[in-house]
């Protein structure tokens, strides 16, 4: 009997020695909530599309049927970590292409393949004229977004806080009014250990 | 000497299943789940499959409208513990049909409720299409170092 347990035993740790040798490799849920560390992650991302994208859903510009169409435009970011913001402002597109409320104009995001494709169309010759598209039919945008981003870092002790602030708003192109703005704040601590990281 | 280690063994085994069900049993989330009929009255049934959430915070009612002719809804929830708790929330929608609605915002999301509070939670659909919300509510299980 001792002899077993000693087998196993030895086994036993062999198996979680090399099991700790070996590279670890895993899907996980992306819609899980993530806490790894305090600086800007996924789940933050998620949470400011859901908050701009409910609220824009709510907003009194699609009142009335009415479907505008929006330009988004930059969202600064001024925070002190690099954020890829459009990926952001991509992901708020999406959701509101997809509820069929809002359309989308990304025609100055790809001004030089569009102009590239009409010229082709209309003056290469290659294109029968009666399929090809017509120049200046563009709807212009009644709407552009734009915001920022920002943050406020701080540290005491063994306590580090990270406090985020996204905001995004909507301008009317023709009158200049701000016609919709929200902004979604998060706040993030971690208490680092004794001992390591 | 053998009775004893044996002992031992079957002590360990049954402390690690116990571990087993308890973290099994803390993945499994209670459920509300709202449906919209035609007159736009919304019928709404709870199912329960974590025992111990529940007696920590339970779901109370619903409440919903359309904005934009989109379905929101907003349950209440409230804590039956005097302190503060954790707890993760996600909710998923829809159609008339039951065909679920892929949304980009439907992620679990982090929050926390006080001792005895009552709270609301609040989702909007991602498009008219939507009539039916299932709300669930966990404890927390945030992916970590």
């Amino acid at each position: 009997m001792r002899h077993l347990i000693a087998v196993l035993a030895s086994l036993a740790l062999t198996v979680f020695v090399l099991s700790g040798c070996a590279p670890k490799v895993s899907y996980v849920d992306p819609d899980a909530v993530e806490t790894v560390n305090i600086d800007f992650g996924r789940t933050d991302l998620q949470t400011i599309v859901n908050r701009m994208t409910s609220s824009l859903l709510e907003s009194v510009v699609i009142a009335e049927g009415q479907r505008p169409v929006v330009y988004f435009h930059q969202v600064r970011n001024k925070t002190d970590e690099h954020i890829d913001t459009k990926s952001i402002t991509d992901s708020i597109k999406v959701a509101l292409v997809r509820s069929g409320k809002y359309r989308v104009t990304g025609a100055m995001e790809v001004s030089e393949e569009i102009r590239n494709q009409v010229q082709y169309q209309t003056g290469s010759g290659m294109v029968d004229p009666n399929t090809a598209v017509r120049v200046g039919r563009q709807i212009g945008a009644q709407y552009f977004l734009y915001g920022d981003f920002d943050n406020i870092r701080k540290q005491g002790g063994r306590l580090e806080d990270n406090f985020f602030k996204f905001t995004l708003q909507m301008i009317n192109v023709e009158t200049g009014l701000l016609e919709w703005a929200d902004e979604k704040q998060i706040a993030k601590q971690q208490r680092r250990a004794l001992i390591g990281r | 000497m053998k009775t004893q280690q044996m002992k031992i063994i079957a002590s360990v085994m049954a402390g690690m299943t116990a571990l087993a069900i308890l973290a099994g049993c803390n993945t499994s989330p209670n459920v509300m789940q709202g449906s919209e009929g035609p007159a736009g009255n919304m019928a709404a049934f709870i199912s329960i499959s974590n025992p111990s959430l529940q007696n920590n915070i339970t779901m109370e009612r619903v409440i919903h409208k359309r904005v934009n002719n989109i379905l929101q809804a907003s349950a209440i929830i409230k804590s039956h513990s005097k302190k503060t708790q954790e707890f993760e929330y996600r909710f998923q929608w829809y159609d008339a049909d039951g065909v679920e609605i892929r949304d980009t915002k439907t992620h679990w999301v982090g929050d926390r409720i006080f001792g005895m509070e009552e709270k609301q939670l609040q989702g909007i659909a991602p498009n008219e299409a939507a009539n039916t919300f299932r709300l669930m509510i966990r404890k927390p299980e945030p992916l970590t170092r």
